[in-house]
């Protein structure tokens, strides 16, 4: 069983060589989040996304080893542990990467990721969606969506949603309607075969 | 433990023992030398530091084979601060090394200093004060001595004639407070309660509240000097007797209430608290302006999910937010019948998002 996060000793700053590693990650670079949100801009949402996937997926696998607790089958043990263990740990690692607050909320059946404080600001949405879906390909290997409901000031809410329905909650979104309704109608669909 | 770790501690307590074997003298106050007061001064202030992070392939070996009788020269030279360019040996091998001394000398720092910081009260006796102006000077002006033989008492042991600073003297009672019956029993009633028997039992509460009110010093004495005399002095049937007057005095305020135009739907929390005990036999029924009630909404046809809340008239709430940020009991107005939902696994609660779809 998978104790806290512990986030001592995860980061370490090489100084001699002038690196900073990961917990066993490769090495890191530390960039203003400005700069970052300027060059994702600047190189498109399909560079965003493929730099969102390199980040989500790392993280993920390295919440789905701590998880897994030594176990082969990381994908299980990651889906058998508790909600509030996995987001606890994906939340540290959010946090280790400076990207902000993650919750998860529920709503009915609609699982709800919350980010708070985000350095990135709403221009950095649509790499924090890319790299929630990636984390959560990652570690429970699940291939659903990760898509942006909506921002509130500082606090950003991501749906986890499958491929089917995305194109659907994000038209309804487009159109200008409430997350809320589009939480109550996703409801109302029933269950997917 | 490295075999160089060993062997400086064995030089270490060599040290010890040497010294012991002495022969010493009582320190006098001042007489502190210089030179040694700083060794295992430094250790100290460094230890304060922030220590650099070792890394498993840095060698100890280096630190530990630090001569143990280092001069005070070289421990009085502070660790340079660390710079980027400078090898990683050379942080650890200055904060290891302010380490070592720190082992060896903790007795004799210890010893003085843990047993006289304790001991000063806050007002301590006037006798007392004289010797504190003198002792605890020498003694903090030698925390550094070596630590006492066995043949000679130490130097912070009270002789038999003085008092113990901890201790309370024995020509002055200790202030120990009065135990609460005999509180109850001796203190004066700080207001007047009025007559259990005679006045209403609404009287005695109030002025048992009353009295609470004016003197805060003692709330417990007076609420529980009111609770005794209200338990010994008023037997049920007057309770009971209390009970159905007061009783009809709200029926007849509620008949009156019945004749203004706007009759009042709450009852004062005087008569409410009034009431005292429901005796069993004589069940009391509350008439309906005496209670504020709040009727539960009829049944309505619940409209579509979507349209309601669309249009504001439902609240969506979620289910559970990780790490949990509402309350169980808030969950759950669109949820119907999924407000079971808090799912036991992470996989529970994906697989249930990734069911969702669109009409």
């Amino acid at each position: 069983m998978a104790g806290e996060f512990d986030a001592s000793e995860a980061v370490t700053f090489d100084l001699a060589y002038g690196h900073i590693h990961l917990d066993g990650a490769p090495t890191r670079v530390m960039v203003p989040a400005g700069a970052l949100v300027a060059l994702c801009q600047a190189a498109g949402d399909d560079e965003t996304a493929t730099l969102g996937h390199a980040i989500g997926e790392a993280m993920g696998r390295r919440v789905a080893v701590r998880l897994s607790g030594g176990s082969d089958d990381r994908r299980d043990a990651v889906r058998r542990a508790g909600l509030e263990k996995v987001v606890e740990h994906l939340s540290g690692e959010f946090a280790l990467l400076g990207f902000g607050a993650l919750a998860a909320e529920r709503w009915g059946r609609a699982l709800v990721f919350v980010i708070d404080q985000s350095p990135l600001g709403e221009e950095g949405d649509g790499l924090l969606g890319e790299i929630l879906q990636a984390a959560v390909h990652a570690f429970a290997g699940q291939h659903g969506r990760v898509l942006k409901l909506h921002r509130e000031g500082v606090r950003a809410r991501f749906l986890v949603i499958s491929g089917a329905a995305v194109e659907g909650v994000r038209e309804r979104l487009q159109r200008g309607e409430s997350w809320g309704s589009v939480l109550a109608a996703l409801h109302q669909g029933g269950l997917k075969a | 433990m490295s075999a160089a770790r060993i062997s400086a501690l064995e030089n270490l307590l060599e040290r010890v023992r040497r010294n012991r074997a002495k022969p010493r003298l009582r320190l006098a106050p001042k007489a502190a030398p210089a030179g040694p007061v700083v060794e295992p001064l430094r250790p100290l202030r460094v230890a304060r530091l922030t220590p650099p992070p070792v890394s498993e392939d840095t060698p100890e070996i280096v630190v530990e084979e630090a001569p143990t009788s280092a001069p005070p020269e070289l421990l009085e030279s502070p660790v340079a601060p660390f710079s980027g360019s400078e090898p990683k040996g050379s942080e650890l091998e200055a904060g290891m090394r302010s380490e070592k001394a720190t082992t060896p000398g903790m007795p004799t720092v210890d010893v003085p200093v843990r047993r006289t910081e304790p001991m000063v009260p806050l007002e301590p006796p006037p006798r007392r004060v004289a010797t504190l102006a003198s002792e605890p000077v020498a003694r903090l002006e030698e925390p550094f001595a070596e630590p006492p033989t066995l043949d000679e008492p130490p130097l912070d042991e009270p002789s038999l004639d003085e008092p113990s600073l901890d201790e309370p003297s024995l020509d002055q009672p200790p202030p120990v407070e009065r135990p609460l019956e005999q509180r109850l029993e001796s203190d004066p009633a700080p207001v007047s309660l009025p007559d259990p028997v005679t006045a209403p039992r609404h009287v005695v509460d109030e002025a048992a509240l009353v009295s609470l009110d004016e003197d805060r010093t003692s709330p417990f004495q007076v609420v529980s000097r009111a609770a005794l005399e209200r338990a010994r002095t008023v037997p049920l049937d007057d309770a009971r007797a209390d009970l159905e007057q007061t009783y009809d005095r709200l029926e007849r305020t509620a008949e009156s209430a019945e004749s203004a135009e706007a009759p009042s739907t709450q009852t004062s929390a005087e008569e409410l608290g009034a009431r005292g005990p429901v005796d069993d036999e004589e069940p009391i029924e509350l008439q309906p302006d005496e209670v504020e009630l709040t009727p539960s909404p009829p049944p309505a046809p619940a409209p579509a999910l979507e349209e309601a809340v669309r249009s504001g008239a439902m609240k969506l709430t979620p289910v559970a937010i990780t790490p949990m940020r509402l309350a169980a009991r808030q969950v759950g107005e669109f949820i119907g019948e999924n407000q079971h939902a808090a799912p036991a696994t992470f996989g529970d609660a994906l697989d249930a998002s990734l069911s969702l779809s669109l009409p």
